[in-house]
């Protein structure tokens, strides 16, 4: 028994030992990253963003030498994580999955103590290729017919929205106004609901999410009338901009850090993230979670989302709900 | 297929998937047992380990976490009074007074016993009749979930204590205090007061620990300082009072069902979760019961409802989710992700897409159910004796364990003031008898009764016609009526002979 204690003891004495010298040449380089690096997700675990989290983390870690941790601050649709992270040190151990919600509607819709150039917009990893849909027994089966109905009775047909707030929905009112058609919005949170209440007959469509739609989609229960951008897997349903509607239908999310984050960090996580874009097995991991990966990098995307920032506004302010 | 649904079944009796969902419920026990910190943070620390077995042995490791979650929240409920979430509320009212009576054992197996028959019971629905249940769950639009929701907040006549006006009273507070913060539906700010902190809304965790735990700490403090002395917890010697008995059993039995099957409807409709499930089971237990006048006082009928209804709800909460690919809460949203990131998307392609791993998985189910039973019951002794402990070291870890609790949700210090504030309110509202659960169900139930409200509203142009015009509505709004009425009969009895004995 004694023998037994004293053997564990070595053991673990020496598992220690093992530990401390395999973490020295991490200490030794005295580049960016010394230690764990922090990725915020201001939304709960299991969600498309936090999935996305996951998958970059899992595999920037391997690149970067340091553990990546994702963590989860949740509340307010995405504010309160999306505060804790415009505030948290640039020092670049804390960053920022960004996705447009929170970052760029919330600042202008709610009294956020943050807005768009709170942050560093550093690499963008994925894309959701966002899709119009309608029950299987609806009378659709194009955009085209829906425009037709909803155009001959006005402010009846029911659009399930995600949340008023969502970029999701004001793309969709963005849409509306480029199409002149009328629909009234029954609020949801979040997708997974609107799709029920489609599926239920509750609403007649809805604009969500590649995750959202595509087990729906591949079983039949749901047809898609609409594309962001035109897809080999869904062939014959056309894009918005094949139908003549101009603007922004495809959603992303991307690593930010608090402004001020120094430069060797940003173009560190910004070439990690364009080697990892390209591994067959990162892609792999995002197909598995329905979402597309697209690299941009860090001048292009920040001019991207302050683009969207000034559409996005014209959309709010037409609608009046800015926040004073 | 029936050859494949066989060796799914057969698969989960391998040692992995065993080992994996052993090492979930004991995770799930402790978690759940330890007043502050819950079974759902245990499921969201240990899902990245899931990317890296097989779906067979990481997904039932998850779901003996939530099924062990659930049951391990009671034990804590009924050996210290403080009850680490919002569903062992009831546990709580009824099983501290039996720890009390020295009959400790009996309400833990009561508890444990109604657990796994609430479990067992929904695990059979998933199993045989999802695909029918899901169609239904589809069926209730924002006009049924809204006469749902009305018919679930009568429950506060049952828990609300003496008073029935200052249960209504806490319960509307509670609905109010939901409000505060960033509306999810509609994007607008409500009852911030200019602090940006709580643009994020109350947190739920920190508040439910401040309310239900705090306050006992406090009196249990108090009392040990009143009484100048150490008091242990006693045990009856007496073997009828440290089981759950055949007796017992059949006592309970027809309560049992029933609150399986409420909490099994209500767990399979998106959105609602375990905290009403159990409160409804609970108040309609009162309602049905051969003896409501020992409701409070420690009754078994009332201890197994609430256990057997918020059990059931964890079965039932997965057809949603592997039917439709909806998940109802949160916890069934974290699962839907391990799945998703193995490559497996849920929704009604994955029966015969992936029959193997599904017929695994439903094994797995019900071998959780078979290991929590054993598990749970060897660890009984270790409770019941840890519980023994001067309460000074009792409370002083429940105190601690409260404080990281809290912070561990959202890593936020504000969640701390919380805590605090909730804490010190819950206390003064325990000293004069206003009703926390009640509070907690308005906090609950508020924003999905307003949600389904706005859509209800936004459908039927504004008139109210819409919750009178169609069936289920209508059902479930006389079935409210009737629990109003026959919750002021009882109240009305229960003066009238309180009245007589003076």
């Amino acid at each position: 028994m004694k023998q037994m204690k004293q053997a564990v003891k070595i053991l673990m004495i020496t598992l220690v030992a093992v530990g401390v010298l395999s973490l020295q040449p991490a200490l030794a380089k005295k580049a960016y990253p010394k230690k764990p690096i922090k990725l915020i997700v201001c939304y709960s675990p299991g969600g498309d963003a936090d999935l996305t989290a996951r998958v970059w983390a899992d595999f920037a870690e391997k690149e970067l030498g340091q553990p990546v941790v994702v963590v989860n601050k949740t509340g307010g649709g995405g504010v309160a994580g999306t505060t804790f992270a415009a505030h948290a040190r640039p020092d670049g151990y804390t960053l920022f999955l960004a996705q447009a919600g929170a970052t760029l509607i919330a600042p202008q819709t709610a009294q956020t103590t943050y807005d768009v150039d709170s942050f560093e917009y550093i690499s963008r990893i994925m894309i959701g290729n966002c899709g119009v849909i309608a029950h299987k027994d609806a009378p659709w089966n194009t955009l085209a017919d829906f425009v037709k109905d909803a155009k001959a009775k006005p402010n009846t047909l029911l659009y399930a929205s995600p949340g008023a707030a969502t970029w999701l929905t004001l793309a969709v009112q963005h849409w509306e106004m480029i199409a002149d058609v009328d629909l009234k919005h029954v609020e949801h949170q979040g997708s997974a609901p609107a799709v029920t209440s489609l599926l239920g007959k509750h609403t007649n469509i809805s604009f969500v999410f590649p995750q959202n739609y595509i087990p729906q989609v591949k079983s039949g229960n749901i047809k898609l009338l609409a594309l962001g951008s035109p897809s080999d897997k869904f062939p014959g349903v056309p894009s918005f901009a094949q139908l003549g509607y101009s603007g922004e239908y495809i959603g992303w999310g991307g690593i930010a850090a608090p402004k001020g984050t120094p430069k060797e960090v940003i173009d560190k996580i910004a070439a990690t993230t364009k080697v990892l874009v390209k591994n067959p097995q990162f892609i792999k991991a995002l197909e598995n979670i329905h979402a597309t990966p697209s690299y941009i990098g860090p001048e292009e995307w920040t001019d991207a989302v302050n683009q969207q920032y000034k559409d996005l506004a014209v959309v709010i302010d037409n609608l009046g709900i800015r926040a004073k | 297929m029936i050859g494949e649904i066989l060796s799914g079944l057969a698969s989960i009796l391998s040692p992995g998937p065993l080992i994996g969902i052993s090492v979930g419920i004991l995770t799930g026990l402790v978690f759940g047992a330890i007043p502050g910190i819950s079974g759902i943070m245990a499921i969201a620390i240990l899902l990245p380990m899931t990317f890296y077995v097989s779906p067979l042995i990481g997904i039932p490791m998850l779901l003996g976490i939530y099924k062990a979650g659930i049951f391990g929240g009671s034990i804590s409920a009924i050996l210290l009074n403080t009850p680490g979430a919002p569903p062992a509320v009831c546990t709580a009212m009824e099983g501290y007074p039996l720890t009390q009576k020295g009959k400790a054992g009996k309400a833990l197996n009561t508890a444990l016993s109604a657990s796994v028959f609430g479990d067992v019971f929904s695990n059979l629905l998933l199993i045989f009749v999802a695909a029918p249940l899901s169609i239904i769950t589809l069926k209730a639009g924002p006009a049924e979930r809204f006469a749902i929701i009305v018919l679930a907040l009568t429950v506060v006549g049952s828990i609300s204590g003496p008073s029935i006006i200052k249960g209504i009273i806490c319960a509307g507070v509670g609905i109010w205090v939901s409000t505060i913060g960033i509306s999810e539906t509609s994007g607008a700010t409500r009852f911030i007061f200019g602090l940006p902190e709580l643009i994020g809304g109350i947190s739920l965790i920190p508040m439910v620990i401040g309310l239900l735990c705090l306050p006992e700490v406090l009196r249990q403090v108090g009392g040990i300082y009143k009484e100048k002395k150490n008091s242990r917890l006693a045990l009856s010697g007496n073997k009828a009072d440290n089981r759950f008995t055949l007796r017992d059993f059949r006592y309970c039995l027809p309560t049992m069902v029933k609150s399986s099957f409420i909490g099994s409807f209500l767990g399979a409709l998106p959105g609602l979760g375990a905290s009403p499930a159990a409160f409804m089971a609970y108040s309609e237990a009162q309602r049905s019961s051969k003896k409501p006048e020992k409701f409070g006082k420690g009754a078994v009928d009332g201890l197994a409802a609430p256990e057997a209804a918020n059990n059931a709800t964890t079965g039932a909460a997965m057809i949603p989710m592997l039917t439709l690919g909806i998940p109802g809460d949160d916890v069934t949203a974290i699962l839907m992700g391990a799945f998703m990131i193995q490559g497996i998307t849920p929704g009604p392609t994955i029966f015969y897409e992936h029959t193997h791993l599904i017929y695994g998985i439903f094994g797995g189910l019900l071998m959780c159910d078979l290991l929590l039973f054993v598990i749970a019951k060897m660890g009984f002794k270790l409770w019941i004796k840890l519980s023994q402990l001067p309460k000074h070291l009792i409370f002083s870890c429940v105190t601690v364990f409260c404080f990281v609790g809290a912070y561990s949700i959202n890593q936020s210090l504000f969640d701390i003031f919380t805590l605090i504030v909730f804490g010190i309110i819950g206390f003064f509202m325990n000293k004069y008898q206003f009703s926390a659960g009640a509070f907690i169900i308005g906090f609950i139930l508020g924003p999905i009764w307003e949600r389904a409200f706005d859509q209800a509203m936004v459908i039927s142009n504004g008139s109210f016609s819409i919750f009178f015009t169609r069936p289920i509505p209508v059902v479930f709004l006389i079935l409210a009526l009737v629990s109003v009425i026959s919750i002021a009969r009882t109240r009305l009895k229960a003066k009238k002979t309180a009245a007589a004995r003076i």
